[in-house]
């Protein structure tokens, strides 16, 4: 018996040590399949694909605009005096990108993939190891959309939005805090989630524009990249120029990048409050009264959030992430053989968003008051909570004042019904 | 007490192995690019006058 054990000790103590001898792989980017699926499902007929050389024209247009999870660039299209560099340093994205190391100046390397890549994965596609037993799952940055910010819906957020999620962490979901780490630390790992995300936003785009193409390419290189090192025709180079101008010009510079560069003067001002919000004020009851009748009518906040405030009232709506191509493709979500064509390249299973619980007193985008008005004055990117463009800011502040009271209150003196989901909604 | 080591030991190393298999779950495709096409349009990105 003692010999048996010893042996095997001996065998898996060996196995232990060689484990890992080999050398592995640099980690990839991984290519977006789950929209190549929804585009062909868009575009062509049911069982037709696209040619798989279409994969590889996205990949080197990528690969030459942004590098690779090792060594990442970035289209800095007028050189040193590119407007870019107010928003992305490649100095902090290398901070960030590589193997996690530390040098022997104690200089840091490979941040996101130590702390944040297991669950957001390295492409940043929500699809990390950890992700699918998560909930909810963890943001695909690819869509560009994100939820806690300062600025209007389909405005980026900007670089203090970010640096307060990696801080504070959301408070109900996976995502911890950081604040251990050092503001430089931080810093490098918003500008690698800001590089991740216009990546995956131009790759969508690219997806998009070849899917439509029919069969010509995005950027024909043969046009200048001849045989025998033959010189191109004026002709060429203009049709070549005009290729580049409208996929990179057009599809990356205006659509993407310059929409984060401007994202700073989008920031949304926040009112300042009415004295009757604050606790000791003698009118504070009736204001949080008055918070209550538009949580119910001009507000419609109950359609959602359910009479009690506990989040029963619409429960099978999906977020933008979800709907992206789940409704392209005209999938029921509680029939997982009508989206195995996704599921099989990477798709996580359809889970419906669930609004918010307001009677437990945490809210995922911080619940300082003035992040509860700009949950409202601009909805939550990406999902079903609308901006509330009809209310003025006193009346705004009511609502913020109520909710802030709701864990207080007693349901049942309100006059608000009987939950009638409890069962499902947010703990 | 050798045993109690190596029984502990085994478990260690099944649960490391485990690990490495969830570790290794990848569905989506590594992205494919051609090399040299890829410097050839980063050369062309640099050369075109942007502004």
């Amino acid at each position: 018996m003692f010999r048996l054990f010893f042996q095997l000790t001996i065998i898996s103590s060996a196995l232990l040590v060689t484990a890992g001898c080999e050398r592995s792989e640099p980690p990839v980017f991984r290519f977006n399949s789950v929209e190549w699926v929804k585009q062909e499902k868009t575009h062509l007929s049911e069982g037709e694909h696209f040619p798989e050389e279409y994969k590889t024209e996205i990949g080197t247009i990528m690969t030459a605009l942004f590098g690779t999870p090792d060594d990442p660039k970035f289209p800095f299209f007028l050189g040193d005096e590119d407007p870019a560099h107010d928003i992305i340093s490649i100095d902090n994205l290398r901070m960030s990108a590589g193997p996690t190391r530390v040098d022997k100046r104690k200089s840091a390397s490979g941040l996101y993939r130590e702390h944040c890549a297991h669950c957001h994965g390295i492409t940043g596609n929500g699809a990390g190891d950890t992700a699918a037993s998560l909930e909810p799952y963890p943001r695909d940055f690819r869509l560009g959309k994100f939820k806690f910010k300062s600025t209007p819906l389909r405005s980026p957020p900007t670089d203090h939005d970010l640096t307060e999620i990696l801080v504070n962490g959301i408070p109900g979901s996976a995502m911890p805090s950081f604040r251990t780490l050092p503001p430089e630390q931080i810093q490098s790992l918003v500008e690698y989630v800001k590089y991740l995300t216009m990546r995956g936003q131009f790759e969508r785009f690219l997806l998009g524009e070849l899917a439509a193409l029919d069969g010509e390419p995005l950027i024909d290189l043969s046009l200048v990249d001849k045989p025998d090192g033959e010189e191109p025709s004026d002709d060429d180079i203009e049709e070549f120029e005009e290729q580049m101008y409208i996929v990179i010009g057009e599809g990356l510079q205006e659509r993407i990048i310059d929409r984060w560069l401007r994202t700073e003067r989008k920031v949304t001002k926040i009112e300042p409050a009415p004295p009757e919000f604050d606790l000791k004020h003698e009118g504070h009851s009736e204001f949080v009264q008055q918070g209550r009748e538009l949580f119910f009518a001009k507000g419609n906040c109950m359609q959602c959030h359910g009479d009690t405030g506990i989040g029963d009232g619409q429960l099978n709506n999906f977020d933008d992430w979800t709907n992206d191509w789940i409704k392209s493709a005209e999938v029921d979500p509680e029939d997982p053989a009508t989206y195995s064509d996704f599921s099989a390249v990477g798709a996580l299973p359809p889970r419906p968003v669930k609004p918010r619980n307001l009677t437990r007193h945490y809210y995922r985008g911080g619940d300082h008051p003035d992040d509860l008005y700009l949950r409202l004055r601009n909805g939550i990117e990406g999902t079903p909570m609308p901006a509330s463009t009809a209310m003025t800011s006193d009346e705004i502040w009511a609502v913020v004042a109520y909710v802030r009271a709701m864990p207080y209150l007693d349901s049942k003196k309100n006059g608000a019904v009987k939950p009638v989901n409890e069962k499902q909604v947010m703990r | 007490m050798v045993i109690r080591n190596s029984c502990f030991l085994i478990v260690l190393i099944v649960l490391m192995g485990s690990f490495v298999g969830c570790y290794q779950r990848t569905v989506a495709p590594a992205l494919t690019f051609d090399q040299k096409n890829a410097e050839t349009l980063d050369n062309e990105i640099k050369k075109m006058e942007w502004d």
